[in-house]
């Protein structure tokens, strides 16, 4: 970011601390690409959409208590570093959730049970990226859950399942492109 | 065509956009409750001066409590003109009760009796003193036209928290002198 550009963003900045709506539409146009580049650096492409918005909706929030004396860039950044390790952190708990995947049938040979490895990664990345309520289904039901299952009536239980692997179904191709 | 600019033309940002305004505007909200601390300071005071608090003097408090916040939401000019306002609109506050026979006996007022009269004019030059004293602070804000119906309003409705039962002549005397006094700043922020 150039001097001017920076300088620029403390002023647009300072103007919507004082209550300038006019200049929240050119703030966000000036501050989204800025932190969604350093997402993207965090956390990579995959969740940056996720954490520049969190972001932004977090210095929004944020902007009648900032402090004018500091760096407007400084400050718009700690807030990203902030919001990109909770993102991190919730999706390592979502892993963590997932990780009792059953293993999957096969032979016990290394190049085997590589495979399998790299399948029940690329299968929890693809569902640490669904909803969480999703997830908790998804979970649940490759886990054999007898709790999370008895938790609802197993017809509503049978209708997530189903719309919580058709949505897994699309994001997994829209990611590997084949199921 | 820079990076920002497609960012602004890029509709895909529109909801990310609209949820950050709407945290902005609750966040603004927020931040203008504690503006309400003049009340907590005005209410006991006009009930001291007053005896018990009637109706309306608890619905120019609320019309009060709401512009206070109203003009800190809105931020700017608005924000800056409403505290000095409430202390411009103090001494048509104190006015009544130091002019009524027996201090502050509002049974006593009686339309267009000598004290009334006296009271009026009392409330008349302080309010006119403070509108001068705001148009002065109106001058030197950048946004002198909304600083100066920001004060206007809060003096206004500060004076009339006592002088609402004495027949409105505090208000009338508030808005006279700082509709006197600020149309000098009126007509300079149009120019």
């Amino acid at each position: 970011m150039t001097p001017a550009a920076r300088q620029e963003l403390g002023r647009l900045l300072g103007r919507a601390v004082d209550g300038d709506r006019a200049a929240l539409d050119p703030l966000f146009a000036a501050a989204w690409p800025v932190v969604r580049g350093f997402c993207r650096r965090l956390v990579g492409d995959d969740a940056a959409d996720d954490a520049a918005q969190e972001t932004m909706v977090k210095l929004y929030a944020r902007l009648p208590g900032y402090d004018r004396e500091r760096d407007a860039l400084t400050w718009i950044l700690t807030l990203a570093t902030w919001e990109c390790r909770t993102l991190r952190r919730r999706h390592h708990r979502r892993r963590e959730e997932l990780g009792a995947i059953p293993d999957l049938d096969g032979g016990d040979r290394p190049d085997e049970l590589i495979e399998r490895r790299q399948l029940l990664a690329a299968v929890a990345d693809v569902a640490i990226a669904l909803s969480p309520a999703d997830a908790a289904t998804l979970a649940a039901a490759w886990t054999d859950d007898d709790a999370a299952r008895a938790a609802v009536a197993p017809a509503t239980f049978r209708k997530r399942l189903e719309r919580a692997l058709a949505r897994f179904r699309t994001a997994w191709r829209s990611r590997h492109g084949v199921l | 065509m820079a990076s920002s600019d497609r960012d602004r033309l890029d509709p895909r940002l529109d909801p990310i956009r609209r949820q950050a305004r709407d945290a902005y505007e609750r966040a603004m909200l927020r931040a203008a409750l504690p503006r309400l601390w003049p009340l907590a300071a005005l209410l006991p005071a006009a009930y001291a001066l007053h005896g018990a608090p009637t109706a309306r003097v608890i619905a120019v408090a609320l019309a009060l409590a709401v512009a206070l916040i109203a003009t800190a939401w809105r931020g700017g000019g608005w924000r800056r003109g409403a505290l000095p306002g409430v202390l411009g609109g103090l001494p048509a506050f104190v006015v009544p009760s130091l002019a009524m026979p027996a201090g502050a006996a509002c049974e006593r007022c009686v339309h267009g009796s000598a004290p009334w009269m006296t009271c009026f004019a009392a409330c008349l030059i302080t309010s006119l003193a403070a509108g001068l004293a705001l148009a002065h602070l109106a001058r030197r804000d950048p946004a002198p036209r909304t600083f100066a119906a920001s004060a206007a309003l809060c003096a206004a409705l500060t004076a009339a928290m006592t002088c609402s039962l004495a027949g409105g002549a505090g208000l009338v005397g508030v808005a006279l002198g700082l509709a006197v006094s600020s149309a000098p700043v009126l007509v300079w922020a149009t120019r």
